[in-house]
């Protein structure tokens, strides 16, 4: 298992005397196994970065506990660190002053990585993000993509088995973030695990293997993006390109029409059937069920709370 | 030793952008001229000494402890703290070796002063043990990276310009920098001798005095041993707060 997580909770305490108390996680478990890119998603303050610290060890649970291959995050810290890479996303934690290669020396230096080996390691992963180019020139002079990039790189130098990612495309240009999947799939591919958090629920869909959604410090669901759309009953949809009505017909539960393409909404797949086969008989063409997207059902579960960030 | 050297380089790679950190050791000499010509003005060149070491001592105080306290502050503030406690070593000797890198670079000043009584007054304090005196150089730049730790540390915890401020003035005083420790008040006394600095003018100026200096093994093992205890303390101090940090979540939070 890459990551197991048992009943974990976390409290802050806030205010001037520290006298409030706030939960930011609320006996939370989650198993990710090995090799698997899972999203973290929930609104904002759900607890995704709390998770994501007390798995990096930057934080200790207030109650449970937290693995990550098998290696507890208090009692084995400094294992655990062996093993993890963390990008926390915005340009925050970069020194504008200095070169990625600087940057990248020093952190390699702070993952053990002997000297003779930290420069070939570093040339690769500059090679990797596409930073080769200016991999002398400060920090400061970055776009934000490539201070993004850089983070990655960062993140990676210690080779890690479990890579956390904390909102990593917040910002991205959609070319960046076309290539930020590809990166993911990449890393995947190496054998990695990789827990990452994000507010876009297309990137979710396309990278991760499962996704969890958390809000209040608990965890709603744990699914493929696939099967969080199927289990949660949410209605359906078939669109066509017809004038033909359909209304009356079992299931349906209501119609719109925009540029001459039918949107139909039917409470399940089997009445999707209905409809279509209804259609086709009728020799219309461009027939297709749309399943619900995991933005329908994010939506349905958690609201529209802490979205659009 | 290979993070000290980590932090030592890449704190030169960063002073080398930013060079304007090293500007507040380029006011010493100004202070030097002012006391200097004071000293000379008034007939009291057996002073020239103090009014010499006085600014250099005090300005690579003020110094060591302002760098160290920033360093810790701005690494908390740009998250970098954060992202270094996920890291698999410790962090205090990555921070020292960044203190004591622009330390090393704060011996330029001395240099400068020099230079500058040289040729404003034509005076300048003479070297009459010039192997003692670096020797007390040495060790102090040694303590002033420790007790820096020891300050950022406690900075860290207390994160207020006025602590800076309120641990100056009564060093200078009881490190007798200016005002030879015997000029103190008696309770006082034995309180400067817990100052490494008051050792370290002490035997600076010894070594820019004729008289052979005595003592001085004695002298430098108790700014080396200060310093040491400075050090170790500062190392436990930041273990304690960066643990007590992440227990209640403020790693990343002023
Ligand atoms: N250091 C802290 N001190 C006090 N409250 C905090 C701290 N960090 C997070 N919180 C609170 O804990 C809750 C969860 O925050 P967080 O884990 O950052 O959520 P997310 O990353 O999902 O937006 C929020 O209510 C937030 O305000
Ligand atoms: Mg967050």
């Amino acid at each position: 298992m890459g990551v197991r997580v048992r009943e974990v909770g976390r409290t802050y305490r806030k205010g001037r005397r520290k006298n409030e108390e706030v939960v930011a996680l609320d006996g939370l478990s989650l198993d990710v196994p090995s090799n698997e890119v899972h999203g973290l998603l929930g609104p904002n303050g759900a607890g995704k970065t709390t998770l994501c610290k007390i798995l990096s060890t930057v934080l200790l649970p207030t109650s449970g506990t937290a693995e990550v291959f098998g290696l507890d995050v208090v009692a084995r810290a400094d294992d655990v660190r062996r093993q993890i890479g963390i990008v926390f996303g915005g340009e925050r934690g970069l020194y504008w002053k200095l070169t990625a290669r600087q940057t990248l020396r020093y952190w390699a230096a702070l993952y053990k990585i002997p000297d003779a080996r930290a420069k070939g390691r570093v040339d690769e992963l500059l090679e990797r993000l596409g930073l080769a180019e200016k991999a002398d020139d400060l920090v400061e002079t970055y776009s934000r993509g490539m201070k993004q990039r850089l983070h990655l790189a960062r993140g990676l130098i210690g080779d890690p088995r479990l890579i956390l990612l904390d909102e990593p495309t917040t910002g991205m240009d959609p070319v960046a973030a076309h290539d930020f999947r590809g990166l993911i799939g990449e890393l995947r591919a190496e054998g990695r695990t990789i827990l990452i958090t994000t507010h876009d629920m297309d990137e979710a869909e396309s990278v991760c293997d499962r996704v969890t959604l958390i809000d209040k410090g608990r965890v709603l669901a744990t699914e493929t993006p696939r099967g969080l759309a199927e289990m949660s009953g949410l209605q359906q949809w078939v669109e066509a390109e017809t004038s033909v009505d359909v209304d009356g017909l079992p299931g349906v539960v209501g119609t719109e029409r925009r540029d001459g393409v039918l949107r139909v909404r039917v409470v399940d797949a089997a009445a999707a059937r209905v409809v279509i086969d209804f259609l086709l008989d009728r020799g219309v063409r461009s027939v297709r069920a749309v399943p619900p997207r995991l933005e329908d059902v994010y939506l349905d579960l958690v609201g529209r709370r802490g979205m659009g960030v | 030793m290979r993070l000290f050297l980590t932090g030592a380089r890449m704190q030169l790679w960063l002073v080398r952008r930013q060079p304007d950190d090293l500007l507040t050791l380029c006011t010493i000499p100004f202070t030097v001229l002012m006391l200097m010509s004071i000293v000379v003005h008034s007939g009291r060149t057996d002073l020239l000494a103090n009014a010499f070491l006085a600014p250099v001592l005090i300005g690579l105080w003020g110094f060591a402890t302002g760098l160290a306290a920033e360093v810790l502050l701005t690494e908390r503030w740009t998250r970098s703290l954060e992202l270094g406690l996920a890291a698999p070593t410790s962090l205090h000797p990555v921070y020292l070796g960044r203190v004591a890198a622009v330390l090393v670079l704060g011996v330029v000043p001395l240099l400068e002063t020099w230079v500058l009584g040289r040729l404003v007054f034509g005076v300048t304090p003479t070297l009459h043990h010039p192997g003692v005196f670096w020797a007390a150089v040495g060790a102090s730049l040694f303590a002033m990276a420790g007790t820096g730790l020891l300050l950022a540390a406690f900075m860290l915890v207390n994160d207020n310009g006025h602590y800076q401020n309120f641990l100056s003035f009564p060093v200078y005083v009881l490190s007798g920098v200016m005002v030879p420790v015997e000029y103190l008040p008696d309770f006082l006394q034995p309180l400067s001798h817990a100052v490494f600095l008051s050792w370290s003018a002490d035997l600076m100026r010894d070594a820019l005095a004729p008289a052979p200096v005595a003592a001085v093994w004695w002298r430098l093992a108790v700014i080396f041993a200060l310093g040491a205890v400075a050090l170790v303390g500062g190392r436990l101090s930041l273990e304690l707060t960066l643990r007590r940090a992440r227990a209640e979540g403020s790693v990343a939070y002023a």
